[in-house]
């Protein structure tokens, strides 16, 4: 699959900024996306009942949410 | 069990203000069929976000999420998230989405999708695709409907009754000014579910005796719903089985992403995006707290997809906001329906008939259509078929089969038409088969992994084995510049 900005030379993407925070940002949503089902699985389940799962994932909804609402905040008119 | 009389007499209003809103829209309308199917692409941010928010959200929030809940607890939150989650998508193809309907017209997305590759045979494939798979999901919010005003009344007011209101909502708000009525009802929708479900929700809570109790309590006597795999129902392949397909909702569903041609500007496609995040956690949340709640108010459902018309008909919740919410789901249910049926009609209209058919007969054709959808939903809801059922389980693996051909249509020049066709036909024959022959569960991930797997290695097999065709567009490069402009990625 081509860079996110289409054809370009590995070179000419690493020049950009804009790739640079392309690609950490879609590195932290699969990161997110894979502790979303890792921690409350292999990390929370298991104890006693409590909140700490519905916790988690209201965190992670909210951090979804700053993510993409940090991603469209850049786009320009 | 609530008043018939009380109900009817809600449903009423509700369909009186949703006409009046409707027919406003109509005059805005121009008669083209990009005014019809799309608003003419000049939707505000509130709304459209409002409306794709009621799209995606269905009554399968409140029936089917809120019956999980109850079933097995908190891994309903977890999973509906990780289709949140998926809302990420949107960062990357909402602009592309957008920008290539306002260079070459676009009005259905299997239209794009088509031409990208040069070929009407793979936007036909992609609508017959979206049919299969769509139309059974369809009858779902007609049984959702039907399940709930027949089960607050007691049978007051029968399946067949509910399923007919449903339908004739439905059919009026689609056929009267198209997306532009259907965009309006929708936020007006999208607000009375919101309102409703929070409304509810607190009085659930404070029946219990407040969040404090309502918590001590769950951990009392529910305390493994509170855990993971829960009660039984969320073991991680079952988690995995229904995340996984939903997290490409987003490009996946045709009545959602042709929503990001509607947008009359950039400002305005960020704002419904943030309206539409805002929207989906809180309804989120709210139809998850409500499940909680169900358990603690009416214990010991058998049948747990009754669990919203038993907690609404406990005596737990006040009357007016039981009728409040009763429309709430009316709403989710009509408001997912119609925008179906309208993407539907802009399918078989730009898809089969296409651009060289007049206007007047593209938006005349997407009407019999709309009213053709919303009769097969009713139908089928009212009489029950195994084959609908399983195509309606089945839907989010089946859709998956268009998400290879999308993303490569904007990141793979390489992928062609022989490609995209034998992704769409081989995996969706290989979902039919898994699930309506071989038996494989939609609960089991083979199921939606295989398709995924299968779809991909076709798409990527057979372009490479083939050549793109001299008329497919290059969206990667006729974009880039625009997407610079907009600083999108």
């Amino acid at each position: 699959m081509r860079g996110a900005e289409g054809g370009e030379s590995m070179g000419e993407q690493k020049r950009k900024p804009g790739v640079v925070a392309f690609r950490a940002w879609a590195g932290a949503v699969a990161i997110l996306v894979f502790l979303g089902g890792y921690v409350p699985y292999r990390l929370l389940a298991g104890g006693e009942p409590s909140l700490g799962i519905f916790a988690f994932w209201v965190v992670f909804g909210l951090v979804v949410t700053a993510l993409i609402g940090l991603a469209v905040a850049r786009w320009k008119e | 069990m609530l008043s018939t009389t009380l109900i009817w007499g809600a449903i009423a209003v509700f369909a009186v203000a949703g006409a009046l809103i409707a027919w406003r829209a109509r005059r805005a309308n121009s008669g083209t069929a990009a005014d019809y199917y799309l608003g003419g692409s000049r939707l505000g941010g509130m709304v459209a976000g409002l409306s794709y928010g009621a799209t995606t959200y269905s009554a399968f929030m409140l029936v089917v999420l809120t019956g999980l809940t109850y079933r097995g607890g908190i891994g309903a939150l977890g999973f509906e998230l990780i289709y949140f989650a998926g809302l990420s998508l949107l960062v990357i193809f909402a602009p592309r989405f957008w920008l290539a309907a306002r260079k070459w017209g676009f009005i259905s997305p299997a239209e794009m999708v088509g031409a990208r590759y040069g070929s009407t045979g793979v936007a036909r494939l992609m609508a017959v695709v979206a049919l299969v798979f769509l139309l059974p999901y369809c009858t779902t919010q007609m049984a959702g409907v039907g399940l709930l005003l027949s089960g607050v009344t007691g049978g007051g007011i029968s399946l067949a009754q509910a399923i007919g209101t449903g339908a004739v909502l439905a059919i009026f708000w689609t056929l009267l000014a198209g997306l532009r009525s259907v965009a309006w009802t929708d936020a007006l929708q999208a607000g009375v579910m919101l309102v409703s479900g929070l409304l509810a929700v607190g009085f659930a809570v404070a029946a219990i005796g407040g969040p404090g109790v309502f918590v001590a309590e769950t951990k009392a006597t529910h305390g493994a719903w509170l855990d993971l795999p829960g009660p039984g129902l969320w073991s991680l392949p079952t988690f995995l089985a229904l995340s996984f397909p939903w997290f490409f909702f987003a490009i996946s569903n045709p009545q959602v992403s042709q929503r990001l041609f509607v947008a009359r500007d950039f400002a305005a496609m960020r704002q419904m995006i943030v309206w539409v995040l805002g929207f989906g956690l809180v309804f989120t949340l709210v139809a998850v707290i409500w499940g909680f709640a169900a358990l603690q108010l009416v214990p010991g459902l058998e049948n747990t997809a009754l669990a919203t018309p038993a907690l609404l008909t406990s005596g737990a919740i006040p009357v007016p906001v039981v009728v409040l919410l009763v429309i709430g789901v009316l709403s989710a249910a009509v408001s997912t329906l119609d925008s179906i049926a309208l993407t539907v009609g802009s399918m078989v209209a730009r898809d089969f008939l296409g651009p060289r058919v007049s206007d007047a007969r593209q938006v005349f054709a997407g009407r019999l259509v709309v009213v053709a959808v919303i009769v097969f939903a009713a139908g089928f809801a009212l009489n029950t078929a195994r084959i609908v059922d399983q195509l309606a389980a089945l839907s989010a693996a089946g859709l998956l089969v268009t998400v290879p051909p999308i993303v490569g249509a904007f990141f793979w020049r390489r992928g062609t038409a022989a490609g995209a066709m034998a992704c769409l036909a081989g995996g969706a024959a290989v979902a039919v088969y898994m699930a309506m022959v071989a038996g494989v569960s939609v609960f089991n991930p083979v199921l939606a992994f295989t398709v995924a797997g299968v779809s991909t290695g076709l798409f990527i097999l057979v372009s490479l084995l083939t050549q793109p065709r001299a008329g497919a567009l290059d969206f990667a490069g006729a974009l880039r510049d625009d997407l610079r402009r907009h600083n999108a990625w």
